[in-house]
């Protein structure tokens, strides 16, 4: 089933376009390896899927709603999943703080839904972690005092807490070692067999073969411009 | 509850810039708790002392407006600022006013100058010889003798007489005490008056005994008073040492006696002396109540008839506005010691919060990117500043409430014994006595010129004490302060939070 869809979605820096007309649809049970060169626009096209970035035309929808008309701080926190490249964690804080912060921040958002206590909150945080194969300890110090590995895991320990149906991760293995980025692809699976929709953005051939779906962002865009041209 | 938690997580875990801006802000808050203590400690003083007040009233001619219409060239002419003066009224006038609706009582009093003749000598003992030389340089310099020209002549002696019991403040308010014999009669001339127990001491005289009197300019004119009774002077060493509201004499050389009997003595010195005869100067004091009052009586007096020759003052007003001059000023200081705190204050916080907010603005991104509104990390960033500010509020302010009163006396002191540096006693005493006995110095109180009416010796002490500072209004305007503060400087995260943009920042991490 569709559950990300670009229909026609352009963006530009200013006058410098990066990408036009794009149509694609992303499916549940599916793992999406979006790949092109450097400066391709592959984590511009993250941004965009995951409403960092407005698109200069076109829309996203998600379950076939638009995301253009909704707020995109809830959408980051109820729909969608991200994984920076850089992990993008509160460093202040430690492993677990940073997963039940945004456990925490998505129910805040969640205007109407049910708020769990704080006791709640942690043990999933935990819960998540120890999934990801983090132990108590770990899950307690500070996400700088981690490894890249760790850190990793933690990105997607928060990207997976409130329980997002699309996980975007954008270069996820980029700065790991083989064995790493082989656990990180296996939980990636794990997710996909789960029913979510991974779209990773890499340009790692070797993780590419392991996706479901490869979407070679070039040829999309090419596409895309073919379909512009002709209208 | 969400963003409180969190702002207090953040609080937490950074402790270092927290202390930091917590420090500032108890510097801060300390201080302003003192500046704000002084002028509340200076408000309740003036109120307390304006309601137990009752203030009274005396019309004069307005020498001011004689001073303008006579200067020339800005030197003022003596003779013609004579003939612009108006006037003295006289008792059916001063009377016609009692007439306003704010008055609510009315004495007079008539003052005159006189010296000692025969066996009666004036005090004091060892400083007659300055005293001379300062009734003589004053006589020489300011007082023609006689009464053609309509002034006082100047004596060793202030005799007072009044019309009443209501008129004698001095004793009315305890300082000035019968301690052997008893007082005049009012309403008679019957020649008898009161004098100092330190006169009747030097001059060895006792209740029933009399002392002899003369004119100034004439000692053929001789009155004898018989003593009635002898009087203590609880402040006549510190009157004598201020020597203020124009007073000549020593406090001891003060006679007093019933309007009566010194309306005699002026009447019978026309009789013998005309045109230089004693001249007697006459106060009417109005009962006016409080300081409303007082400012109804003016504009009562004027719809009476009142010249605009004459002026309305309050000697009361005159002299409580003496002795709250150090706390006055001090309020003045600390009021604007309280601007630049602030100012300077709110700048700090200003500058602190930006570098921490661009210190964070990698946090802001993060947060921003995984969901969090930018009103509600608006919100958690206030709320921070909002905790630390008012905690070091309380923390400033309870130190400040505490030590408050001490410090708010020590400057008191301070600026007391400024305010009184380098004043010379009139009669030669030695005023060095260390900040402990400024709150009596003044002495301007009571004196023959002006005492009628007055409110006493007293009314020259100053006020370098205050008994409590903090109430609910300096609890108010502290946390009105630490509000601002943390809003200023709240308001810097808020509108970083609002220009920053979460891909913006998190693309340049990267």
């Amino acid at each position: 089933m569709d559950v990300l869809k670009l229909n026609h979605v352009s963006f530009a820096y200013g006058a410098q376009p990066i990408f036009e007309g794009i149509d694609y649809a992303f499916e549940d049970h599916k793992i999406y390896a979006i790949v092109g060169r450097s400066g391709e626009g592959k984590t511009t096209l993250l941004s965009v899927m995951s409403g960092l970035a407005e698109p200069s035309s076109g829309d996203i929808t998600v379950n076939g709603n638009p995301i253009g008309g909704c707020d995109k701080y809830e959408y980051r926190s109820r729909d969608v999943g991200v994984i920076f490249q850089n992990f993008n964690l509160l460093t202040k804080l430690t492993a677990a703080e940073n997963v039940a912060f945004s456990i925490e921040l998505s129910e805040q958002n969640d205007r109407g839904g049910k708020k769990s206590s704080q006791d709640a909150i942690s043990q999933k945080a935990y819960d998540l972690l120890s999934q990801m194969g983090l132990s108590r300890d770990e899950a307690d110090r500070r996400v700088l005092k981690l490894s890249g590995g760790q850190q990793q895991r933690v990105a997607i320990a928060r990207a997976l807490s409130y329980g997002a149906g699309i996980i975007l991760a954008d270069e996820p293995t980029g700065n790991l070692d083989q064995a790493t980025q082989m656990e990180i692809m296996e939980l990636f699976r794990h997710l996909a067999d789960e029913g979510k929709c991974v779209i990773i953005v890499t340009h790692s051939a070797t993780i590419a073969e392991q996706a479901d779906v490869c979407v070679d962002l070039a040829a999309l865009k090419q596409a895309g411009a073919a379909r512009g041209q002709e209208q | 509850m969400f963003i409180i938690k969190n702002a207090w997580r953040n609080i937490m875990r950074a402790k270092g810039r927290s202390v930091l801006i917590g420090m500032i802000v108890t510097m801060i808050a300390f201080s302003a708790c003192i500046g704000l203590c002084i002028r509340q400690s200076a408000q309740t003083a003036r109120t307390n002392a304006l309601n137990n007040m009752t203030i009274t009233a005396e019309i004069s001619p307005d020498r001011e407006k004689a001073m303008e219409k006579s200067a020339d060239g800005g030197r003022v002419d003596p003779s013609k600022m004579r003939e612009a003066m108006a006037p003295e009224l006289s008792l059916e006038e001063l009377e016609k006013y009692k007439a306003a609706e704010s008055v609510k009582d009315f004495y007079y009093s008539l003052s005159a100058s006189l010296d000692a003749s025969g066996n009666t000598k004036a005090y004091p003992p060892s400083n007659s010889e300055s005293a001379a030389q300062n009734a003589a340089g004053a006589n020489a310099g300011n007082t023609e003798k006689g009464g053609k020209s309509g002034r006082m002549a100047e004596g060793d002696f202030a005799v007072t007489g009044y019309s009443s019991d209501t008129a004698m403040t001095d004793f009315t308010n305890g300082n000035y005490q019968i301690t052997s014999g008893k007082m005049f009669e009012q309403g008679k001339a019957d020649n008898t008056a009161v004098i100092s127990d330190e006169l009747a001491s030097y001059n060895h005289v006792k209740v029933g005994d009399s002392i002899t009197l003369c004119h100034p300019n004439n000692t053929a004119e001789q009155f004898t008073l018989k003593i009635s009774g002898i009087y203590h002077n609880e402040n006549a060493s510190s009157e004598a040492q201020g020597g203020g509201r124009g007073m000549r004499v020593d406090p001891a050389n003060r006679i007093f006696t019933s309007y009566q009997t010194l309306k005699a003595m002026t009447d019978a010195s026309a009789k013998t002396s005309g045109d230089h005869a004693l001249n007697g100067r006459l106060t009417g004091t109005y009962v006016v109540g409080d300081v409303a009052g007082y400012e109804n009586f003016k504009n009562q007096v004027k719809t009476l008839g009142l010249s605009d020759q004459y002026t309305v003052n309050s000697s009361d007003l005159m002299a409580y506005e003496r002795q709250a001059a150090p706390l006055n000023n001090l309020s003045t200081i600390a009021g604007y010691g309280l601007i630049v705190l602030l100012v300077l204050g709110a700048v700090v916080l200003v500058v602190m919060n930006i570098f921490s907010t661009r210190e964070r603005k990698y946090e802001i991104g993060v947060m921003s990117a995984i969901g969090m509104k930018k009103h509600k990390l608006a919100m958690l960033f206030v709320s921070e500043i909002l905790m630390i500010t008012l905690i070091g509020s309380v923390i400033g302010g309870g130190i400040g409430a505490a030590v408050s009163v001490p410090v708010t006396n020590a400057l008191l002191s301070a600026q007391t014994a400024s305010d009184m540096g380098g004043r010379g006693g009139s009669f030669g005493r030695d005023i060095n006595k260390g900040p402990d006995q400024t709150q009596n110095n003044g002495g301007d109180a009571g004196s023959p010129q002006t005492a009628p009416g007055g409110s006493g010796g007293s009314s020259g002490q100053r006020i370098t004490q205050v008994e409590s500072a903090v109430n609910l209004t300096v609890l108010i305007e502290l946390l009105g302060i630490s509000l601002l503060l943390a809003m200023a400087s709240g308001m810097v995260s808020v509108i970083f939070i609002t220009r920053y943009d979460p891909i913006t920042i998190l693309s340049e991490r990267d």
